[in-house]
């Protein structure tokens, strides 16, 4: 009988069946690793156990009671902390203030007792032998003592069941050292460590167990011992990707559209040498973090370029904003389509001309409304955005998919020759999904060059022409895409993680 | 599909608030009868009427782009006190105007500027060039009016047209303008883009910096072209012109149908609730006697509106 107990929890959002009929089962005094690709439902799992989203159905077990989690106060209570992946720490206030928000210890009339406050945070550290001043401002420490200070917050509410959410993602090596000898000393506590992570190397250095999700659902675990990265990785993929995507391009050898040559931006990506070609679509993988968003920012002319030269259809050429990329040919296709996308609270056909406006005016800089109908209903049309008399609905109540079809519509309405598109399909449903595909393939069809970003492996191997995969801002391979596995791309991308250890 | 181009031309409130002003003009004829459609009542209403038109029309910009701009009070005053001072110095009419509006024109670019280049809350910024501009305007006169006026210059104002004041006739006229513009105009529509989502217009290709600055600099010609109408219409220059007066502007913008987190706007509904404001506070001084009031009823519209706009944009559906 396990501490932590999950049967059967089923859970879909919309039509999207997220977590199928997964049973798992926690120990006391162990360090379990979670792992699978993006999309899994790794953190839709974790969030049910912190009784932040409730499973359709399904249960969770405590100590062999039922405990269904509503709300994290429900979890807290329980003993359930969950450590996020971004830091939620005030930062001007001092380390003891945020250790124990909200609960300093308060005299008879109200007031803080800082001594008591200073000296229970002291005890609080003390049990996991760090030594700390509890009266320095958060905002002074290293992001590993941040991340401390986080868990020590979490330690001090009675928690015995701890979940990590990607809790290296902004630490350096030794910092991250520290927090894993952290971890083993909780574990011999007798606390429950629930970890998640993509970097495969620190599951494997630290994980007694590793339970493996793909799709939703539960494939298996590996107990202490059977524990290796090569295992791992095929149980995380292992698909059948028959027939779902196009077909690969029909001209290889087009003319080349775009040539970065060192490409570099101080912090964020080195010497990024890469060519797209009129015709193909170029993959480029990586873990988050790899560089990739940044890299097409920065040739998008929406940030900087510290050094290395681009040249675009023959021409060298620096962007100074996205204005000037897009009247030359580029558009890039952000990941976040409702941030930095769409206008969300603006019809589809506004959507749909937003980037193109200037095609639409006449000499007096009036603008052309039937012109823009006209083109927006081509594009609602030719994509297949749903519901088809769209154009005068407002984004915000589209679905995820096509919303992200509106916004395919608004590069296309520009007639780019270099399309960037940043995670094309995230947040959308499978139907979606082929048809942006296909509407990618055409794309290229047609003679654009397309670069596609994406952490989704079936999706880079099922539709890229070559795959360039990024690792810490550099780029550390361009592949040929035809014999490859997710296997050899991710142990490109996760090749030089294994060296840090 | 000709819903589409009325969606993208006519707000359904604008329809609300006209059928508002109506009724209100009925009721109050019906109770207060020649109390209350007296063309002495009446101008009384529409007295303040026209700047308030003008100052709304240019909040009502500054609005769309989600920003704010308290200033405006005080860029009348001041383009007022420059324009008459230069007069008073024996300047020509048609070279104080000029420089009036070239002041004007430059405080808003200055605004624009803090906003978007230095990345100043809307609110600070134009709160603190409010400050700003009421202190230089008691400068410049060092409390004092500025009178003796040519003859000429109060006849801008006061002059009339088939019966018309000028004034009324000038901001109406912009008011349209920037209306008709508002709609077909590119420069103005790329606003509404900036206002709804500032990221993904920069990344779309539209200029987000120098759209806001624009709007800025709109709102506060405006603002000047205001300033010149009252200091012509009380042949005067006095730095307390346009007190509160941002207080009207916001509350006539946003009951109109310009929401406080940018993005919407619409002129025609400014115009209506410009009109709706002075038409309350007509209506309260006839039930209360005091126009004292007034001020006390401009925040209060204020706060009614925005709490409605907030209603407003909880109810609406968001996606996934």
């Amino acid at each position: 009988m396990g501490l932590l107990e999950l049967k059967n929890i089923n859970k879909s959002f919309a039509d999207n069946l997220v977590l199928s009929d997964v049973s798992l089962s926690f120990h006391a005094g162990e360090i379990h690793s979670i792992v699978g690709e993006n999309g899994a439902g790794k953190s839709t799992l974790m969030k049910i156990i912190g009784g932040i989203y409730r499973a359709d159905s399904g249960a969770v077990y405590l100590n062999g009671k039922l405990a269904n989690m509503r709300n994290p106060i429900d979890a807290y209570r329980a003993g359930i902390g969950i450590v996020h992946q971004e830091l939620s720490l005030a930062d001007n206030m001092t380390v003891a203030q945020n250790v124990f928000a909200n609960r300093e210890p308060i005299g008879p009339i109200g007031f803080v007792r800082w001594k008591k406050l200073y000296q229970d945070t002291e005890n609080e550290f003390q049990k996991i032998g760090v030594a700390i001043k509890p009266d320095v401002l958060v905002k002074t420490l290293s992001i590993g003592m941040q991340q401390i200070v986080e868990i020590v917050k979490v330690l001090s509410q009675n928690i015995n069941i701890l979940i990590f959410d990607e809790p290296t993602s902004a630490l350096s090596d030794s910092e991250a050292q520290n927090m894993f000898s952290l971890l083993v000393k909780l574990k011999e506590q007798g606390k429950l460590i629930i970890f998640i992570s993509h970097k495969l190397n620190e599951v494997c250095h630290i994980s007694d167990r590793v339970s493996v999700l793909r799709d939703g659902k539960y494939i298996g675990t590996l107990e202490h011992g059977e524990i290796e990265e090569d295992r791992i990785i095929s149980m995380m993929v292992g698909r059948d990707l028959s027939n779902l995507y196009p077909p690969k391009s029909s001209k290889l050898n087009g003319d080349i559209v775009l040539e970065t040559k060192n490409l570099s931006r101080v912090d964020k990506f080195h010497d990024v040498s890469i060519t797209v070609r009129s015709g193909e679509i170029l993959g480029i993988f990586g873990l988050v973090g790899a560089g990739r968003t940044e890299f097409a920012y920065s040739l998008f002319g929406a940030d900087r370029i510290d050094s290395g030269k681009v040249t675009f259809e023959g021409e060298d050429v620096t962007f100074k904003s996205p204005t000037d990329a897009i009247a030359k040919g580029v558009c890039y296709l952000s990941e976040d389509r409702k941030r930095l996308g769409l206008f969300v609270n603006m019809i589809v056909a506004n959507n749909i001309v937003a980037s193109s406006l200037k095609k639409f005016i006449n000499r007096s800089g009036f603008l052309e409304f039937d012109k823009m109908q006209v083109v927006s209903l081509e594009y609602v049309e030719r994509l297949n955005i749903q519901p088809a008399n769209c154009i005068s609905n407002y984004v915000s109540n589209l679905s995820g998919g096509n919303q992200q079809k509106v916004l395919l519509a608004k590069w296309i309405t520009t007639n780019p020759k270099l399309l960037i598109v940043d995670e094309p399909t995230r947040g959308v449903d499978v139907g979606a999904k082929a048809k942006i595909h296909s509407i990618l393939r055409d794309l290229a069809e047609a003679g654009l060059g397309i670069i596609m970003i994406s952490s989704e492996l079936p999706e880079i191997l099922g539709l890229s022409d070559r795959v360039a995969v990024m690792n810490n801002g550099k780029l550390i391979t361009v592949l040929d895409n035809n014999d490859l596995s997710e296997e050899m791309i991710l142990n490109k991308a996760f090749n030089k993680h294994v060296v840090g250890l | 599909m000709t819903s589409v181009r009325n969606k993208w031309l006519i707000s359904s409130r604008s329809t609300t608030l006209l059928l508002l002003i109506i009724t209100i003009f009925v009721i109050m004829s019906a109770i207060k009868g020649s109390l209350f459609y007296s063309s002495k009542n009446l101008s009384s209403i529409f007295s303040n009427l026209s700047y308030d038109m003008l100052l709304a029309c240019g909040m009502t910009f500054v609005l769309i782009l989600g920003g704010i701009d308290l200033s405006v009070g005080s860029v009348l005053a001041f383009t007022g006190i420059v324009v008459t001072t230069l007069l008073r110095n024996g300047e020509s009419i048609a070279f104080a105007i000029g420089l009036g509006l070239l002041v004007s024109m430059l405080i808003g670019t200055t605004n624009g500027l803090l906003v978007s280049v230095f990345n100043i809350a809307p609110f600070i910024a134009t709160l603190a060039m409010m400050s700003v501009f009421r202190g230089m305007s008691y400068v410049m006169t060092s409390g004092y009016f500025v009178v003796g006026l040519p003859e000429v210059y109060s006849s801008i104002a006061r002059g009339s047209l088939l019966g018309i004041s000028n004034k009324i006739i000038i901001s109406v006229g912009i008011m349209a303008i920037l209306s008709f513009l508002s709609i077909k105009h590119v420069s103005i529509r790329r606003m509404f883009y900036v206002g709804n989502n500032y990221n993904a217009a920069f990344l779309s290709g539209i200029s987000a910096r120098k759209t806001t600055i624009l709007g800025y600099m709109i709102c506060s010609i405006l603002a000047g072209i205001a300033g010149i109408l009252i200091t012509s219409s009380f042949d005067m220059g006095q730095a307390s012109f346009g007190v509160g007066y941002e207080m009207r502007a916001i509350s006539a913008a946003v009951i109109g149908g310009a929401s406080m987190s940018g993005g919407e706007g619409d002129f025609i509904g400014t115009a209506l609730g410009v009109i709706l404001v002075a038409l309350v506070n007509n209506v309260f001084i006839m039930f209360n006697g005091s126009p004292n009031w007034s001020t006390a009823i401009s925040g209060i519209m204020l706060i009614v509106a925005v709490a409605l706009d907030i209603l407003r944009s909880k109810r609406r559906p968001q996606g996934i």
